[in-house]
C-alpha cells in the first residue's frame, strides 16, 4: 500500500529524533516530508516547533518545508504549488515527488467534488499548472468547458466512487447471521 | 374630627404574598411602556362601560398610558367614574395627571382634549400604571392644592372639597364597619363576623386600598359555614388578586375554590356562572403568564349566558383573548373542533365579528385577509391592557402557524407566491421560514436561487442508523466514564485541598465511603 | 563513613541473594537519607551492584542520585543513560516491593530532564517505565502524568497517544502501594496526597495533547474526567481544565450541553474564576460571529494569560463553520454571497473558501457553482447500505458488547465482595426492623 510506504522509515526516524539530542537536518527534513505526505498536518506543526531554531534559520530546504506545511495547513493550494516547485535535495526528492503528486491529485477530486463549474483563471491559480497543461490534464478527467464571454468556465466531473470490495471477515459475519437465522 | 389613616395606596404596601408577582409585573412594565398606540378605533365610551369597578378605572387609566390621543378623554372618564367611589387617592393622582396634561399640551381648549394633538408624547413621568401610581400619591397631593386653582372653570378642576367630605365619609364609614365587626365578634356570630369583614373589605375596595380589602376577604375564610361561603370568599379573593396582578395566587384560590365540597350543590344557574366566572379567571391568569394554549381552553370553557361580571372581564374580553390564543396555538382540527364546531364560544364570537372573521379566514387558508385582519385590529387589541403585552408574541405565533399549515400540503412552493399570501417581501419570509426550518417546524429547505420551497422527505432508515450510531457512541462515552469513576472511588481519588504543584496540606481527610458500596450504587444506576 | 556505604552494598547483596525482597525494601527506605548524604561516592556503589540482580538495591542510588541532584548537579546525559540502562535490565519483581519508591525515582527524573530541557531524551524512558511497572494496559499510574508531561514539553506525541488512547479500568496509587507494603516513609504519606494531583493532571494534560492534535472529541472526555474528579476543594488544574472543557465544549458541540454533576465545586469556585469563558459560551449561543469576534478581542488579555487565544480562535471558526451548517440545513440552494452575509463573513470568495474547505474535510456536502456564484447544498450522502458502513456498525456493536461485559464482570465482582454482601445484608435487616427501605440509596459522592 501507498501510504505504508513511509511506514518504516518513519519509525526509525521518529526513535532517532527520541534518543539523540543533536539531530542532523536530513533527519528533521525526511520526517517534514513524510508527514506531509500522509497529511498530517498537527504532526508537521508539532514538528516544526520542536525544530531548534538554529535549523530553522540556516537550513533553507526545512523552511521551504515549513511553507509547504503552512499552505497545506491553511488550505492554500496555490502556495502550496508554487512552493513545492524548488530543487529538493535528493534526501526528501522522492517524498516530496509523491507529495506533489497526491496533492495533485486529490485538488482536481476535491475540484470535481466541490465544483459544479469553475472558472478557468480560478482553477489554474490554484494548481498552478500551465493553461495547456491543464486543459489536456481536464480533458483526460473528462470534464467539458464552456465558454462565458471571454472567460473559459470548466464542469467538472465528480469522480464515481469505487464501491469498495468486501473482505472475508465481513462475509464471515453474513455467514454468522444467515446461519443464526436459519436456526 | 378623626382623620382618616392614609391607607397604603394599591399596592403601595407590598404584602409578602405578592412576593412571588413583581418580576412578572415588572417585565410587561416594561413591554407596556414601549407601547404607544396611534389609532385605535374603539369608542370609549362603550368600552368603559362594559366594566365596572376598579377594572373599569385600570383599564382606563392603561388607555391614557398607552394611547396619547384618548388620554385626555380616558382620564376625564375615569375621574367621573372615580368621584362615585371612595378611592380619594386614585382621584388626586388622576386630577394632578390631567391637569399637568391641560396645562402642558392645550391649555387654552380643554374641552376639546379629545382633538388633542394626538403626536404630543406623555410628558407626564407619572405613566400612572396602577401599581406605579402608588409611588405619586406625595406628590399628587402637593400639587393637588395648586392645580385647583389652575383649572377652576373646568369640571374637571380638583375639587379639594369633594376630596375633604370624601375622606371625612370614608372614615366615618370605616369607623362603622369596623365597630360592627368588634360588634359581630364579641357576639360570636359566625355569620355576622364574615359579612362583617366583607363588608369592611367592600369598602377597603372602594378606597382603593386593595391590599387591605384582600386581608379582609381572607380573613372572612375562617367564618365560612358553608361550601358556598367560601366559594364566595374565594371569589372575592380571586377578584382583588387579579386587580394586584398576582396570577399564582388567582391560580391557587381558583383551584381551592373548585375543589371545595359541594360545589355542585345550590341552584344550576348560580353555578353555572360561579364555574364561568372561575373559567375567566384561570383563562386570565395563564394567558398572563404566557401558557396560551391553557388559557386558550379555559376562555373556551366559559358560558355565555352566564358571563357577567363586568368588575373583572366582559364578554367581548373573552372572546379576544379565546379566539387569539386559540388561533396561535391550536391545530387544525382543534380550531375546527373546539373553536368554531363550538356553540357556546360563537355566541362570544358574535361580539367580535373581526375576530370571528379572522378565525374563518384562517381556518379557510386565506391568510393574507387573515393577516391583514389582524393588522387592523392590533391597536384595538393594545390598548386592552391583559392582551397588549402578549400580542407580538402571539401574532407571531398565529403567522408562524399559518406559515406551516399553508405549506403542509406542497412538495414545493414558490416563495413569490408564498409571500404574497403573507404580505411580506421574499427576502422577509426567507429569514422567518429559515427560523422555522431550524426550530424543526417545518420540514423543508430553501432553493434561494429559484426562490423556491422544497419539502424536505425524512429517510427513516438513514436517520435510525445516524442515532443507533449516536447512541452507541453515548453509550460508549458513558460507560467509560463510569468505568474510570468507578476505578477512581476505588482508588479513593479525590481533591482535598487547594493543590497547587507540590503543595499540598493535610487537609481534611474527607474520605469517600467504602469503595466496593459506592461502586455498587453507581452500577446500579445504570 | 565509606564503612556505611559499603554496609548497604553487603546489605543488598545478601538479602537479595536470599530473594528477602521485602525486608530489603523496608531496610533501604530506611537508608536513604544515608545515601543521599553520601551523594559524592554514589558512583562507587553503583559500580559494585547490578541492576538486575540487586534492582531495589540501584533504585534506592538512582533515588538519592537524583535527590541530590541539585548539589551534585551531575551530567544531565550520565543521568539520562544510567535511567536507561536500568528500565531496561531491572527486575520488574524486585520493583513490585518499592512501587513507591519506583514512582518517586521516576518523578524526580522527570522534573530533572524538564529543569535540563531535554524532555524529548525521558519520553521513552518514561514509557519504558511505565509498561514496566503497570499491572495491565488499562490501568493508570502516577507516571502516566509525567510521560505527558514530557511530551507536551517535548511536543511529540507519538509515543504517549497509544497510552492516551487506553481506557482507563484501573489505578494505581501511591495511597494504595503504601498500604500493599505497610510502608509509612514520611516521603510516602505526602506522595499519597499527590495521588489526586498525578491523576488530574494526566487528564489536564492529556486533554491538552489531544486538543493540539484536534481530536476535539476525546479531549473533552478528558477534561470532563478531571472537572467531574471527586472534589471537597478546588484544585488549579480543574479550574483551567474548566476554561479548556468550556472551549472545546463550544467547538465539539457548539455548547455546554452538560455541565457535570459536582456542581458544589464547579458552581462556587471555578464559575466566578472562570467569567470570561462564560461569557464567552452566552456570546456564542448567538451565533453571531461578529458578536464574537468582538468579546474575543475584549477578553485576549484574559485568554492570552491562560493561554488559551490559540483555542479561542478555534472556537471562532468554529461558529463560521457551524453556521455555515446550520445553512445547509434549511437552504438548497444558496448564493455565495449571501452565505457570506448570512455567516458574517467578509466577502463572498471568504465564503467559497470556508465551504471548499468543508467540503473538503466532509462536514458539509455541497457543491460550488461559480458560473451563478452559487451554493448547492446536498444531503449527507452516507446510504447506510455499504460494506464499510456495516463494518463500522459491526465494530460499534462489538465495542458496546465488550462494555456490557466488562461492566457484568464488575458487578460480579462487587456482588461477590464479603463488605458488599455483608453490607447489604445489614442492611436488609434494617428493612425488617425498622421500615427504612432506602437506608441504602444515599450515596455520598455522587
Amino acid at each position: 500500500m501507498q501510504s505504508n510506504k513511509y511506514k518504516e522509515l518513519l519509525q526509525q526516524l521518529e526513535s532517532e529524533e527520541l534518543e539523540h539530542i543533536e539531530l542532523t537536518p536530513e533527519v528533521y527534513q525526511q520526517l517534514m516530508a513524510i508527514y506531509l505526505y500522509q497529511n498530517e498536518l498537527s504532526n508537521a506543526k508539532l514538528l516544526w516547533m520542536r525544530i531548534p531554531d538554529k535549523l530553522k534559520v540556516e537550513n533553507k530546504e526545512l523552511a521551504q518545508l515549513n511553507l509547504l506545511n503552512l499552505a497545506l495547513h491553511h488550505n492554500n493550494y496555490a502556495d502550496f504549488f508554487k512552493h513545492i516547485n524548488y530543487n529538493w535535495s535528493e534526501n526528501v526528492k522522492s517524498t516530496i515527488d509523491d507529495l506533489f503528486a497526491k496533492q495533485r491529485e486529490d485538488i482536481f477530486t476535491l475540484t470535481g467534488n466541490a465544483y459544479v463549474s469553475i472558472y478557468e483563471e480560478h482553477l489554474l491559480d490554484m494548481v498552478q499548472m500551465a493553461p495547456n497543461e491543464l486543459r489536456t490534464h481536464c480533458a483526460s478527467l473528462g470534464w467539458t468547458q464552456e465558454q462565458d464571454g471571454d472567460r473559459v468556465i470548466w464542469l467538472p466531473k465528480a469522480k464515481e466512487i469505487v464501491p469498495v470490495r468486501g473482505n472475508d471477515d465481513q462475509l464471515l459475519k453474513l455467514t454468522e447471521f444467515v446461519t443464526f437465522l436459519e436456526n | 374630627m378623626p382623620v382618616l389613616p392614609m391607607p397604603p395606596l394599591m399596592q403601595n404596601a407590598v404584602e409578602p404574598m405578592q412576593v412571588d408577582a413583581p418580576p412578572n409585573e415588572d417585565n410587561e412594565n416594561n413591554e407596556e411602556q414601549q407601547i404607544i398606540v396611534e389609532n385605535p378605533s374603539i369608542d370609549l365610551e362603550v368600552y368603559a362601560n362594559q366594566y365596572t369597578g376598579i377594572a373599569r378605572l385600570y383599564r382606563l387609566i392603561y388607555v391614557a398610558d398607552v394611547c396619547p390621543s384618548l388620554a385626555v378623554e380616558a382620564l376625564k372618564m375615569s375621574i367621573t367614574y372615580v368621584m362615585t367611589t371612595y378611592n380619594v387617592n386614585l382621584y388626586q393622582v388622576l386630577s394632578k395627571r390631567l391637569s399637568d396634561f391641560q396645562s402642558g399640551n392645550n391649555p387654552a381648549n380643554p374641552n376639546a382634549a379629545g382633538g388633542a394633538d394626538p403626536a404630543a408624547p406623555l410628558a407626564n413621568p407619572a405613566q400612572a400604571l396602577p401599581d406605579i401610581a402608588a409611588h405619586q400619591p406625595a406628590a399628587a397631593i402637593a400639587g393637588g392644592a395648586n392645580a385647583a386653582p389652575n383649572a377652576e372653570k373646568d369640571a374637571f378642576a380638583f375639587d379639594a372639597v369633594w376630596v375633604d367630605t370624601k375622606l371625612k365619609k370614608a372614615a366615618l364609614k370605616l369607623e362603622k364597619l369596623d365597630s360592627d365587626l368588634k360588634n359581630y365578634k364579641s357576639n360570636s356570630i359566625k355569620e355576622s363576623i364574615r359579612r362583617g369583614h366583607d363588608d369592611l373589605a367592600d369598602h377597603y375596595l372602594s378606597c382603593g386600598d386593595l391590599t387591605n380589602a384582600l386581608k379582609c376577604y381572607s380573613r372572612a375564610r375562617d367564618y365560612c359555614t358553608s361550601p358556598k361561603h367560601v366559594v364566595n370568599m374565594c371569589l372575592n379573593v380571586i377578584k382583588v388578586s387579579i386587580y394586584l396582578q398576582n396570577w399564582a395566587h388567582v391560580l391557587s384560590y381558583i383551584s381551592k375554590a373548585e375543589s371545595t365540597p359541594d360545589f355542585a350543590e345550590g341552584s344550576k344557574e348560580a353555578n353555572a356562572q360561579v364555574h364561568t366566572r372561575l373559567e375567566c379567571a384561570a383563562g386570565l391568569a395563564e394567558l398572563q403568564q404566557k401558557k396560551y394554549k391553557v388559557a386558550a381552553k379555559h376562555f373556551l370553557n366559559a358560558n355565555f349566558d352566564h358571563c357577567e361580571f363586568p368588575e373583572m372581564i366582559s364578554a367581548s374580553n373573552v372572546a379576544i383573548y379565546g379566539g387569539l390564543c386559540a388561533l396561535a396555538t391550536f391545530d387544525r382540527q382543534e380550531l375546527k373542533r373546539l373553536v368554531i364546531a363550538s356553540t357556546s364560544f360563537k355566541l362570544f364570537l358574535e361580539l367580535e365579528p373581526q375576530l370571528r372573521d379572522i378565525i374563518f379566514k384562517f381556518y379557510e387558508s386565506k391568510y393574507a385577509s387573515c393577516l391583514t385582519l389582524l393588522d387592523e385590529i392590533r391597536d384595538n387589541l393594545l390598548v386592552d391592557m391583559y392582551i397588549a403585552p402578549h400580542v407580538s408574541t402571539l401574532y407571531t405565533k398565529i403567522r408562524n402557524r399559518a406559515l406551516i399549515q399553508y405549506f403542509s400540503p406542497y412538495m414545493s412552493a414558490d416563495m413569490h407566491k408564498m409571500a404574497l399570501a403573507f404580505n411580506s417581501s421574499v427576502g422577509d419570509l426567507e429569514n422567518e421560514v429559515m427560523q422555522l426550518i431550524l426550530d424543526g417546524q417545518i420540514q423543508a429547505r430553501i432553493d434561494s436561487h429559484n426562490k423556491i420551497l422544497y419539502a424536505k422527505e425524512a429517510d427513516q432508515r438513514n436517520s435510525t442508523f445516524e442515532r443507533a450510531l449516536l447512541m452507541g457512541k453515548q453509550y460508549q462515552r458513558h460507560t467509560r466514564m463510569l468505568i474510570l469513576r468507578a476505578a477512581m472511588l476505588k482508588s479513593q481519588i479525590h481533591v482535598k485541598s487547594v493543590s497547587r504543584e507540590g503543595g499540598n496540606q493535610h487537609g481534611t481527610e474527607l474520605c469517600v465511603s467504602a469503595g466496593s458500596t459506592t461502586t455498587a450504587v453507581q452500577l446500579a444506576r445504570i | 563513613m565509606s564503612s556505611a556505604l559499603e554496609n548497604y552494598v553487603n546489605q543488598v547483596r545478601t538479602l537479595s541473594a536470599a530473594c528477602s525482597y521485602r525486608e530489603l525494601a523496608d531496610e533501604l527506605a530506611e537508608s536513604l537519607s544515608l545515601l543521599i548524604r553520601n551523594w559524592s561516592i554514589l558512583d562507587n556503589v553503583l559500580e559494585t551492584l547490578d541492576i538486575q540482580q540487586h534492582t531495589l538495591g540501584v533504585l534506592y542510588v538512582l533515588l538519592a542520585k537524583l535527590h541530590s541532584a541539585p548539589t551534585a548537579n551531575p551530567e544531565p546525559a550520565q543521568i539520562i543513560q544510567l535511567m536507561r540502562d536500568f528500565l531496561q535490565r531491572s527486575s520488574v519483581e524486585q520493583l513490585r516491593f518499592a512501587v513507591c519508591a519506583f514512582y518517586e525515582t521516576c518523578h524526580c527524573f522527570t522534573d530533572f530532564i524538564v529543569q535540563k530541557q531535554l524532555s524529548t531524551l525521558g519520553i521513552k524512558i518514561l514509557s519504558r517505565a511505565i509498561d514496566q511497572i503497570r499491572q495491565m494496559d488499562t490501568q493508570l499510574t502516577p507516571l502516566h502524568a509525567d510521560l505527558c508531561q514530557l511530551s507536551l514539553k517535548a511536543k511529540n506525541f507519538s509515543v504517549v497517544l497509544p497510552y492516551l488512547d487506553a481506557d482507563i479500568t484501573d489505578i494505581s496509587t501511591v495511597a494504595a502501594e503504601c498500604k500493599n507494603q505497610q510502608q509509612q516513609q514520611s516521603q510516602n504519606t505526602m506522595d499519597a496526597n499527590n495521588d489526586a494531583k498525578y491523576f488530574l493532571l494526566y487528564y489536564y494534560y492529556g486533554g491538552m495533547i489531544y486538543t493540539a492534535i484536534k481530536n476535539y472529541d476525546r479531549a473533552l472526555y478528558f477534561f470532563e474526567v478531571c472537572i467531574t474528579t471527586p472534589a471537597m476543594a478546588m484544585s488549579h488544574i480543574m479550574l483551567e481544565a474548566y476554561k479548556k472543557f468550556l472551549m472545546v465544549s463550544l467547538i465539539v458541540e457548539g455548547k455546554i450541553a452538560y455541565i457535570p454533576k459536582n456542581t458544589q465545586v464547579i458552581g462556587r469556585f471555578m464559575k466566578p474564576q472562570a467569567i470570561y469563558y462564560h461569557d464567552l459560551v452566552n456570546v456564542y449561543a448567538n451565533s453571531s460571529s461578529e458578536e464574537l469576534r468582538i468579546i474575543i478581542l475584549k477578553y485576549s488579555e484574559a485568554f492570552t494569560r491562560d493561554n488559551n487565544m490559540g483555542l479561542a480562535k478555534k472556537v471562532a471558526t468554529s461558529l463560521y463553520k457551524r453556521n455555515i451548517q446550520r445553512l445547509t440545513k434549511t437552504f438548497l440552494t444558496l448564493s455565495l454571497s449571501d452565505v457570506a452575509s448570512r455567516v458574517q463573513l467578509a466577502s463572498a470568495s471568504d465564503a467559497e473558501r470556508y465551504i471548499l474547505n468543508m467540503i473538503k474535510s466532509g462536514e458539509i456536502y455541497a457543491t460550488i457553482n461559480q458560473k451563478d456564484g452559487m451554493v448547492l447544498f446536498k444531503n449527507d450522502p452516507e446510504k447506510y447500505n455499504s460494506p464499510d458502513m456495516f463494518l463500522n456498525v459491526q465494530t460499534n456493536i462489538t465495542q458496546v458488547l465488550d462494555l456490557v461485559k466488562q461492566i457484568n464482570k464488575m458487578e460480579e465482582e462487587i456482588l461477590l465482595n464479603p463488605m458488599y454482601v455483608k453490607k447489604s445484608l445489614g442492611s436488609q435487616d434494617d428493612d425488617l426492623t425498622s421500615q427504612h427501605p432506602k437506608a441504602f440509596s444515599g450515596d455520598p459522592t455522587d
